[in-house]
């Protein structure tokens, strides 16, 4: 029996600093494009915003992606899966062996580039939220044999 | 209020064994037509009076109704449903053949439905759903005679041990066109003897609509704010030119109408909706029958009842009232969502023991709720009136420096937003037995959710910076099916915590609950026995 204490990969935060660049570099877009069309403003008006999206969303991608990375755990233990997560708002969710309905592992092509594997646990309720953003396959391969040897649904209502 | 009499003895041609393959009513192909009549009619009439080529236009739109009927004649003699071996088959499709094969034992749920074109003809559109919450129903059979509709309920449910109540008019053809729903209400086959749960007369109906509006709750403000307005004459018509007075009389005189307006609307919707509402536990199912021109009929088994949450505004917690809704796993579509979600639109305070304890697998006796910390209460506060100071502060700001200083009157609006803060806070609260977890909320309107533990899928403790820095969080429990998901809002952060604990051991709960549940359907099989011995002889 071991708690929610298992890592993500650490090869997503790779795809979660680009997924923060990416939306750094759209705010700069439009930044950018009301600089452009305020062409009357004073030259400060005009490039401080543009910097200053810029800086912040720097930051944010360096900072953001490590801290949420360091607070993802998740585990499964006799009675069923705990995860925990989040940064501002955390979030310990558990969902016991036998309400689990199925399975899903699903690898986009930016997942395969990385090679990992999101895991998603579906119970019969559709507010269950349980999924593992990023997992090494070879375990996710090992986790699901290991949930779905415990779980032992019904008709799960 | 009365229970369905024990009716006539049973018919055994009602409930064969088998079925052999049967068509629709005849009627169906029309009753296609007119249902998406709305769709076409009104377009093609409008098309044929802006183009006046009435002549035209007509002969092409008879023969395109006269094709479609066609059509839809020869998909009538395709479609073709059966009872074999257990199994339900239903075969359609003119060029491309679809059969679909339902097992009976897998069936959950048999709804009927009888809008007013279907009750002119004495049909009904029959539903049939699976556990299996996928999008739409598992079967949908459109236009099937009454009585046949009922014998067909009855051998789709059989299997159960439980022969639900309601095989109509026993006499074919005499009573279908059933216009007084007392005639064609259910009468047990056999089986367990139905158990009134609830049944509302009309009057019961017409305080629930009444009392329902929610408007009608904030009256004691509104009219708070209507005597403000008339205080204020003088400086508005220095003001804004003498328009400000017209305009309080305008305020006043929408408001005398509109609310015998709302008022009526809210009766009438109420009774069109539920006129006739009846709630009947039969063995581990529950009918459900209501409806004044659009009649529904519904069963719903008992473990499939996820969560019952209570609702009560001001007006109703003042008159002792409620109304209940059954949250039920299913899929989403089942009988337009109905089922998934079943209201009970007026249940008296005392009588909601009873009822929670009757559709429920535990009981609802649980110690009294532990308010919030008061930590939550500045919470609520902070959350309701802030955003709505700054905004009217803001608002009144603008207005000032424009030249109209009476927007500063707004910030009575204020008075409402801090009574509903007050409210929320007073109303949180939950508390949480080995078996039960009550959970309560909301500001005006008060919602209270008892979710039983044998039925939380899944749980989540979540909290915000806001909330960690003063030790509170919120714990969501997951229930099977679509839905408001019950959320413990701002409590004590350990407490939950346990609480969320106590939910995870949902298993031992569980095995408890298939035991009653079991237990219950040897009674009801006994029960059964028992009735038809003597009635066969």
């Amino acid at each position: 029996m071991d708690a929610a204490d298992t890592p993500l990969s650490s090869r997503i935060l790779l795809l979660w600093r680009l997924g923060w660049l990416a939306g750094t570099g759209l705010l700069l877009v439009i930044a950018l494009l009301f600089a452009a069309l305020a062409a009357d403003a004073p030259a400060a008006a005009r490039v401080l915003p543009t910097v200053l999206v810029g800086a912040v969303g720097i930051v944010l991608t360096v900072l953001v992606p490590a801290a949420s990375y360091r607070r993802w755990r998740y585990g499964v233990t006799d009675d069923g899966v705990e995860i925990r997560h989040g940064l501002l708002v955390r979030q310990e969710s558990s969902i016991p062996h036998f309400r689990v309905q199925h399975i899903d592992l699903h690898q986009g092509p930016l997942d395969r580039w990385r090679g990992i594997v999101k895991l998603s646990i579906s119970t019969a309720s559709p507010a269950t939220d349980a999924t593992l953003p990023g997992i090494e396959p070879e375990q996710a391969r090992t986790l699901r044999a290991r949930i779905l040897e415990r779980a032992e649904a019904d008709d799960g209502v | 209020m009365t229970a369905s009499d024990p009716g006539p003895s049973p018919d055994p041609a009602l409930a064969p064994p088998a079925w052999p393959p049967r068509r629709l009513h005849p009627a169906s192909p029309v009753l296609d037509l007119l249902s998406s009549a709305r769709q076409w009619a009104i377009p093609l009439a409008f098309l044929m009076i802006s183009t006046g080529e009435v002549l035209v236009l007509g002969p092409i739109a008879f023969v395109v109704i006269a094709l479609v009927v066609g059509w839809k004649v020869l998909a009538w003699r395709r479609f073709t449903y059966q009872i074999v071996d257990g199994v339900l088959v239903v075969e359609h499709g003119i060029l491309q053949r679809a059969r679909r094969e339902v097992p009976i034992s897998r069936i959950q749920q048999v709804d009927l439905r009888r809008r007013l074109r279907h009750r002119a003809l004495g049909v009904a559109v029959v539903r049939i759903d699976t556990a299996g919450g996928g999008s739409g129903a598992e079967a949908v059979l459109e236009a099937i005679a009454d009585e046949e509709a009922y014998a067909l309920r009855v051998a789709l449910l059989d299997r159960r041990g439980v022969l639900p109540a309601g095989a109509g008019p026993v006499d074919a053809g005499s009573a279908t066109d059933a216009v007084d729903p007392a005639d064609a209400r259910p009468v047990p086959v056999a089986g367990p003897a139905p158990v009134p749960v609830v049944a509302l007369t009309t009057g019961q109906l017409v305080v629930a609509g009444i009392t329902g509006v929610r408007l009608l709750a904030l009256l004691p403000f509104a009219a708070a704010g209507m005597g403000l307005f008339f205080e204020l004459p003088e400086e508005t018509a220095a003001g804004v030119a003498g328009s400000a007075p017209t305009g309080a009389v305008v305020v006043a005189v929408l408001l005398v109408a509109v609310i015998p307006v709302m008022l009526l609307s809210a009766i009438a919707s109420s009774l069109l909706t539920d006129h006739g509402f009846t709630l009947v536990r039969v063995g581990t199912d529950l009918h459900l029958r209501r409806g004044l021109l659009d009649q529904r009929e519904a069963t719903l088994s008992l473990r499939r009842v996820q969560a019952v949450r209570v609702h009560q505004n001001l007006l109703r917690r003042r008159l002792g009232l409620a109304s209940v809704q059954l949250q039920s796993a299913g899929s989403g579509t089942a009988a337009e969502g109905e089922v998934t979600r079943l209201t009970i639109p007026y249940v008296r305070e005392g009588d909601l023991v009873g009822l929670l304890d009757s559709v429920l697998p535990t009981t609802v006796e649980h110690p009294p709720l532990v308010p919030a910390p008061p930590a939550a209460r500045r919470r609520a506060w902070f959350r309701r009136v802030g955003p709505a100071t700054v905004l009217l502060v803001a608002i009144a700001v603008v207005a000032t420096l424009a030249g109209a200083p009476i927007a500063w009157a707004l910030l009575v609006l204020l008075v409402p937003v801090a009574v509903e803060a007050e409210l929320v806070y007073r109303n949180l609260g939950h508390v949480g037995t080995p078996t039960l977890v009550v959970a309560r909320s909301g500001g005006f309107v008060r919602a209270t959710d008892y979710l039983p533990v044998a039925k939380t899928q899944s749980t989540s403790l979540t909290s915000s910076p806001f909330q960690r820095r003063v030790g509170l969080a919120s714990l969501q429990l997951h229930v099977a099916g679509r839905g408001s998901v019950p959320v413990v809002h701002d409590g004590d952060a350990d407490r939950l915590a346990r609480l969320r604990l106590a939910a995870l051991h949902a298993r031992v709960a569980r095995a408890d609950e298939v035991e009653v549940r079991r237990r219950a359907r040897v009674e009801a099989a006994a029960a059964a026995e028992g009735d038809e011995v003597p009635s066969a002889g």
